[in-house]
């Protein structure tokens, strides 16, 4: 494990470094949004100097809505260049796009993969969306208990998204180990082995359909044009490595909260039973208080943001998974109440970068919750087992035992 | 009463949309298609919520008696 605390940079004030650990908080291991609400009676933006990923450096942590919105919203300050850094773990020198660009170049590789996310598109996959949930809710329906983190939380999600790119879904399990190596590996060989593993898969892909295109979304993607000209293998590469990371993870990871939330609160899912017109307020306000994405930003010059002096380079992480519970911002944040009448939050993140994915990630787990209390038994945590949350980037459930309660 | 879009602003998350369909049409790409409508009488209640959603803050209701 990387647990060694890096060196604080001279311009750090000691009083606002915090070691952060999420994983150490107790209670953590259940349910980590909670053991670190803790951070939201400290400082607004503190400094973390546990090293973020693979990077070996520390970061400025901000805490609060009003903030992070303020960043998001700001990338001539708060700059995406080399936020992922997949291809730097292979000694490469290549980005993810758009992700990995600032506006106004991120604009041109955007306007490629909004038309194919836009939420017009998305409704007309639904039927496709609810056949494979509908499947794998009956196939669960048959044992007594199972992990809800493989058997659906990844499962369903990553066969619609990599089925809707034309990724063939043999390879489900294979990509899962890839997902797990590179965002949430324990040895900084464990990400480059995936990270080398996911390129090398996809350049195969990506140069089969720039040869002979096939009706799906990879091959309208790496053929795409910018500019008036074709993209090149290293743009498509970095188009197609976005999509099949954010493909991988970030549904999984809300669905694993979304059930354990519903394992403990078995009136929740009554009501929902009996009202599944509230699948999507009762989805909303769940994921309103579990961020899952933390995401980093890196300063394009010296600036003091809100009272703190930084420095250009620095990074800026904005903790999602805290700011979601800041009670600056929300009443009662650690309530989850679907009948709130007001929900606003960035789980999707804000400014240009909002999640390219959020429509068909909304419209996944709406699908998924409406199929589960309309078809399958009450369901409970399983006793004999214990569910395990991780916490890096990305915040999610690892494993979820669940079982029938009939 | 009226909405006015923010110039630039909206980055198309569609909870507007999501809130109130027949208030807040979308383009092809999910992103607000228009830059000022006025809100029917009787739906000023459903147009607040809809903005206050917004991420963005990216929509103003103009000639709002309860603003």
């Amino acid at each position: 494990m990387e647990t060694a605390i890096a060196e604080v940079p001279a311009h750090v004030p000691e009083h606002l470094v915090h070691a952060w650990k999420p994983m150490e908080a107790p209670g953590a291991d259940f349910d980590p949004h909670t053991a670190n609400i803790y951070l939201l009676d400290g400082p607004d933006i503190f400094y973390n100097p546990v090293p973020w990923g693979a990077t070996g450096t520390g970061s400025w942590v901000v805490v609060r809505y009003e903030l992070a919105r303020e960043v998001f919203q700001n990338p001539e300050l708060f700059s995406n260049k080399k936020i992922a850094g997949f291809s730097k773990l292979l000694g490469e020198d290549w980005d993810l796009l758009p992700l990995e660009r600032d506006p106004p170049e991120h604009s041109a590789y955007r306007l490629i993969v909004n038309p194919l996310f836009s939420p017009k598109r998305i409704t007309e996959l639904e039927g496709a969306i609810r056949d494979n949930a509908v499947t794998l809710i009956e196939g669960l329906k048959k044992r007594d208990k199972f992990d809800f983190v493989p058997e659906f939380g990844q499962r369903f999600p990553i066969s619609v998204v990599m089925g809707l790119i034309g990724l063939d879904l043999d390879d489900l399990p294979t990509w899962v180990d890839w997902g797990q190596g590179l965002l949430h590996g324990e040895t900084i060989q464990d990400r480059i082995n995936a990270a080398a593993a996911i390129k090398d898969y996809l350049m195969k892909e990506i140069r089969d359909r720039r040869e002979t295109p096939r009706d799906d979304v990879m091959s309208k993607v790496v053929n795409a044009e910018i500019n008036g000209r074709r993209l090149t293998e290293e743009e498509a590469l970095g188009m197609m490595y976005l999509l099949f990371v954010g493909g991988l993870d970030t549904v999984a990871s809300v669905l694993g909260f979304t059930f354990r939330h519903l394992a403990v609160n078995p009136q929740l899912q009554d009501r929902l039973r009996r009202e599944p017109g509230k699948v999507v307020d009762a989805l909303e306000e769940i994921i309103r208080a579990h961020g899952i994405v933390n995401n980093p930003r890196y300063l394009t010059q010296d600036l003091e943001f809100h009272g703190v002096k930084m420095k250009a380079g620095d990074r800026i992480i904005l903790a999602q998974s805290v700011f979601c519970r800041d009670p600056q911002f929300y009443d009662q944040p650690n309530e989850i109440d679907i009948d709130r009448t007001d929900r606003q939050h960035m789980v999707f993140a804000a400014g240009p970068h909002r999640c390219m994915g959020s429509h068909l990630a909304r419209k996944e787990m709406a699908i998924a919750l409406e199929e589960w209390v309309t078809r399958a038994p009450k369901f409970a945590l399983d006793p004999d087992d214990k569910p395990q949350a991780q916490a890096g980037g990305v915040w999610g459930m690892q494993k979820l035992p669940l079982m029938w309660t009939r | 009463m009226k909405i006015k879009v923010k110039a630039g602003q909206c980055q198309g998350h569609a909870r507007c949309a999501a809130i109130a369909p027949e208030l807040f049409e979308l383009d092809d790409n999910g992103y607000i298609a228009f830059e000022e409508r006025v809100v029917p009488a009787g739906q000023e209640a459903l147009a607040r919520r809809a903005v206050r959603a917004c991420p963005e803050r990216a929509l103003l209701l103009e000639g709002d008696p309860e603003a």
